[in-house]
């Protein structure tokens, strides 16, 4: 599946470095269904979504926390499977 | 090396400074300050705090210091009483905090308990009561199965702590204090905290403690931005400890060319500065008969001037490489900004005629935010400063760039964090030292109290800089 972390300033002011620091200390399990990379801007902020934002597969996410985001990926994987 | 954790009091703090950027550059600042702390925190359910009313009131006084007011001076003052005139209390600093650039929120301030020592849940009224028999003045007394300590009898040795097996005598510190290494915090009448300006060094360790987010710094970005909007010339200089701050996708000098996009004349490194002062020290050294402290740090410069007196000759007569570069590109008519990671700048620069505004990262990011600026995508120009001038961000940087500029073999000494300071000035061979490096945060400035991303990052992409 596609990871996008979004970077871009808004989602960096707001979260995404410590995003990052979760994904990379996740299972490995886990992370080999990934191909995670950085994204600059969804512009998804300016309509309603709240940053830090990421998407799956083209799909969205916001106000993601480190905590949440180990849910939505797992979550992921078992829809997918 | 601090431990750097976004929390939830940073990110409001972010929101709310980025929501008054946005406004400020809308024009609609006068408009919506009013309600502002109500817009940010809707409710009806508090989200922070037991109580809306109380977060609300919290984040009134905070919007007040985001805009450059003196938390003092304008406690009293309704945000709706503020806003009529806004543009003019921005423009004119009306109420300017002076040198003092942490304040306390005391309607903040959970006035933590301070230095005393609890018996907690953990007492399992074990047999020995070890802590009865070492507790010199008879203060633990067993009630209703455990043990208690007779707060009017303790005198805070912390025996019992050490003595008890179960771990569960604990000694509770306020955050703030035990991050003040120079014990520049005491208490008021309600015991809130306070910060005693004669022995405050600025360096914002108390900032970074308090989980309660009661410390704040007056900012300069309202002034700043209206600055900006009247197309006034501005000149910046930026920290090398800016390195990496923005996120994996930008690089250094794509944030130089979205600050020219905003309408900054110039924008230099400090880096720049940083070679000079090198160059400056190193020769000074080559010379000197006496022990030579670093003054690019300015904490470390107010930690020698108030605590320890004795050494303030031996104070580095090189400026810090802001001020240096600030001289260096000084006109008539510009103003000229610092971009940093430091509060203890704010105070140097107070002092100093040729800057006119110290703003953070944070700040800035906000401001690329506000001005719909994305740096990553913009071109990425060249930057100026050699590999030693950048690496000042980091502890360890400043020694060792004037140690490899020096011709003479030098004693070099670092002082990384002012927990350190004591035991180093105390040594009794201090004279056989030829430079004393010192950092005010463990780490350097990148581990300054306004950073982005973990330091660990950032010192990462100091040593890939290939300038």
């Amino acid at each position: 599946m596609n990871l996008k972390i979004c970077v871009g300033t808004t989602c960096h002011l707001l979260g995404a470095p410590s995003l990052i620091d979760a994904y990379e200390k996740m299972d490995p399990k886990i992370k080999k269904s990934f191909n995670m990379e950085y994204a600059t801007c969804f512009s998804a902020c300016q309509n309603q979504y709240i940053p830090p934002i990421i998407s799956i597969n083209d799909q969205l996410f916001d106000n993601v926390t480190p905590e949440s985001l180990k849910k939505i990926l797992i979550e992921q994987l078992e829809k997918g499977e | 090396m601090r431990n750097f954790v976004l929390n939830e009091m940073m990110k409001l703090r972010r929101q709310t400074i980025l929501k008054l950027s946005k406004l400020q550059i809308d024009g609609e600042l006068k408009s919506n300050l009013p309600k502002l702390n109500q817009t940010m925190l809707p409710g009806p359910n508090p989200t922070y705090r037991t109580s809306i009313y109380h977060e609300r009131e919290v984040l009134k006084q905070k919007i007040k210091i985001y805009l450059g007011m003196d938390y003092e001076k304008t406690r009293d003052l309704e945000l709706f009483e503020l806003a009529p005139d806004i543009d003019e209390i921005i423009e004119t600093n009306k109420y300017s905090p002076k040198n003092n650039y942490l304040q306390i929120i005391k309607e903040a301030c959970d006035a933590c308990p301070s230095g005393k020592y609890y018996a907690t849940d953990l007492c399992r009224n074990c047999v020995a009561h070890s802590c009865q028999s070492v507790c010199p003045k008879s203060a633990i007394i067993i009630e209703g199965g455990r043990a208690k300590i007779d707060k009017n009898l303790c005198v805070g040795c912390g025996l019992c702590e050490k003595a008890c097996s179960y771990y569960a005598i604990v000694k509770l510190e306020r955050p703030c204090e035990k991050a003040c290494h120079v014990s520049a915090i005491k208490s008021d009448e309600n015991s809130a905290a306070e910060i005693d300006t004669e022995k405050c060094i600025h360096c914002g360790a108390c900032y970074v403690a308090c989980p309660f987010g009661a410390i704040e710094t007056v900012s300069a970005l309202p002034e700043f931005i209206n600055k900006l909007k009247n197309k006034a010339k501005i000149n910046v200089i930026y920290a090398p400890s800016m390195i990496s701050q923005f996120g994996p996708k930008v690089k250094m000098g794509q944030i130089k060319k979205a600050l020219l996009d905003i309408g900054i004349s110039n924008v230099y490194e400090a880096a720049q500065g940083a070679d000079k002062i090198a160059l400056e020290e190193a020769e000074m050294l080559e010379t000197s008969k006496s022990m030579v402290t670093t003054s690019c740090c300015p904490s470390f410069v107010n930690y020698i001037k108030k605590h320890q007196k004795n050494f303030v000759n031996n104070i580095s007569p090189s400026l810090s490489p802001m001020a240096q570069l600030a001289k260096d590109i000084k006109e008539e008519g510009t103003k000229t900004v610092f971009i940093g990671p430091c509060i203890a700048k704010k105070s140097e620069a107070y002092q100093l005629d040729y800057i006119d505004y110290v703003l953070t990262f944070e700040e800035i990011a906000s401001l690329f935010v506000a001005f719909g600026i994305e740096p990553s995508q913009k071109e990425n120009i060249d930057v100026e400063g050699s590999f030693d001038g950048w690496n000042f961000a980091k502890s360890g940087g400043v020694a060792n760039a004037v140690a490899n500029l020096c011709q003479k073999e030098l004693s070099v000494e670092m002082m990384d964090g002012i927990s350190e300071g004591k035991n180093l000035f105390n040594r009794k061979d201090i004279d056989s030292i030829d430079l004393i490096e010192g950092m005010a945060c463990k780490g350097g400035c990148i581990c300054g109290p306004s950073i982005m991303v973990n330091p660990l990052v950032a010192k990462n992409g100091l040593k890939k800089i290939n300038v």
